[in-house]
């Protein structure tokens, strides 16, 4: 869960919020805070543009966990209490669902161990005096054993994308 | 039907709870643990999930059948690990699902992409975890990647509780039915020469907990 803390000042005939996201929790999370005042909501703005997250009166971001962030904006309406609500509190999500297994691997990275990390294999035979030829070949393992029954071309693990999900 | 059997945290008993589950849905185990396999395939000789993810082998061709559950083993070596291509997983998977009724996939630990394709290939995931500080909340984050992926989480394990593990609190946190399976000397042994529970002791809690756990996986 997220915590907001937020409080107001009134300088002449502005309303001042200032707030902070606390996010006490293990996972990152998705939030979106809402205005409570009576009147409209100034963001900060660079070069006359709201900064990234405002819409109107609603300011989203995204927390990791453990992360705190402050915000705040202007209004001339009167100060309430609270000048500001927490109105959703989600999982962090993949920007969008993913369709493909390679959008899977976009969103949480290859797990592949580096080049680096595999040793280049071993010859089995010594070469040959003087012979520059190929070194011979000696994986780590041996390949797999010939099929025991006819296999299927189509029937391979390779091809990628949906198949329109599960069978039941 | 393809179920994922996830946990975050290593070591918590994903390899146990995968064996015992697959043999009560009598189903295929697929060892996904493409950096380090856990599943024992016994002395039988093969193609492995290597090599079906790196193209020299159909899913169905490394399925090792006549043990205690039916098996398909990960390859142990890291160039075997470096040449696997995971998008091909959930193909893989698809199919021995396809050809054996069910596939149940013994997740590696983390949150990367080896964990989140069998997420994203399952229909229903079963969460792993010890009642502990540590494991609890990589359960959690676990939880909150199947619920992205669309993989249905249909128990929890309270593996190798206490006496008195946190169901309460762990279903609360969770939303779903906790399964516990207490610590027990049988499933150690079991699992270490790559069968069930209930090849070793069949009336033992534990086996009467992962048939229960088979029960509701299966009807769920």
């Amino acid at each position: 869960m997220v915590r907001l803390v937020s409080r107001t000042r009134r300088e002449g005939p502005v309303t001042l919020v200032e707030a902070a996201l606390v996010n006490d929790g293990p996972l990152p999370r998705r939030v979106r805070v809402e205005s409570r005042l009576d009147g409209p909501v100034w963001p900060p703005r660079r070069r006359g543009v709201p900064e990234s997250g405002w819409d109107g009166r609603t300011y989203a971001v995204a927390l990791d966990a453990g992360e705190r962030l402050g915000f705040g904006f202007a209004s001339p309406a009167q100060p309430v209490d609270p000048p500001v609500a927490l109105v959703a509190d989600d999982p962090p999500a993949f920007d969008a669902t993913p369709d493909t297994p390679a959008d899977v691997v976009r969103a949480l990275g290859d797990p592949a161990p580096p080049t680096d990390a595999v040793a280049l294999p071993e010859p089995d035979i010594p070469p040959a005096a003087g012979g520059d030829g190929p070194p011979a070949p000696g994986p780590d393992r041996p390949g797999p054993d010939p099929p025991e029954r006819g296999t299927d071309p189509s029937d391979q693990g390779t091809d990628p994308p949906r198949e329109g999900g599960d069978p039941p | 039907m393809i179920v994922a059997v996830a946990g975050g945290k290593g070591g918590v008993g994903k390899t146990t709870v995968a064996l015992n589950l697959g043999a009560a849905l009598d189903a295929v185990v697929v060892d996904a643990d493409l950096g380090m396999p856990d599943v024992a395939a016994g002395r039988s000789r093969g193609p492995d999930l290597h090599d079906v993810l790196a193209g020299r082998a159909a899913p169905v061709e490394a399925v090792r059948e006549g043990g205690p559950v039916d098996l398909l083993p990960c390859g142990r070596s890291l160039a075997g690990a470096r040449a696997a291509d995971v998008t091909a997983l959930a193909g893989a998977l698809r199919r021995v699902a396809r050809a054996y009724g069910t596939a149940v996939v013994d997740c590696p630990a983390g949150m990367a992409a080896d964990a989140g394709i069998p997420l994203f290939a399952a229909s229903k995931c079963v969460l792993v975890t010890t009642p502990d500080r540590v494991a609890l909340p990589d359960a959690v984050r676990t939880w909150a990647l199947a619920t992205e992926l669309d993989a249905g989480v249909a128990r929890v394990v309270l593996n190798r509780a206490g006496a008195d593990p946190p169901v309460d609190r762990v279903e609360r946190a969770l939303g779903v039915p906790a399964t516990v399976v207490p610590e027990s000397d049988a499933v150690d042994r079991a699992t270490a020469t790559g069968r069930p529970v209930s090849t070793v002791d069949p009336d033992c809690v534990p086996a009467r907990r992962f048939r229960e756990l088979g029960e509701a996986v299966g009807n769920g």
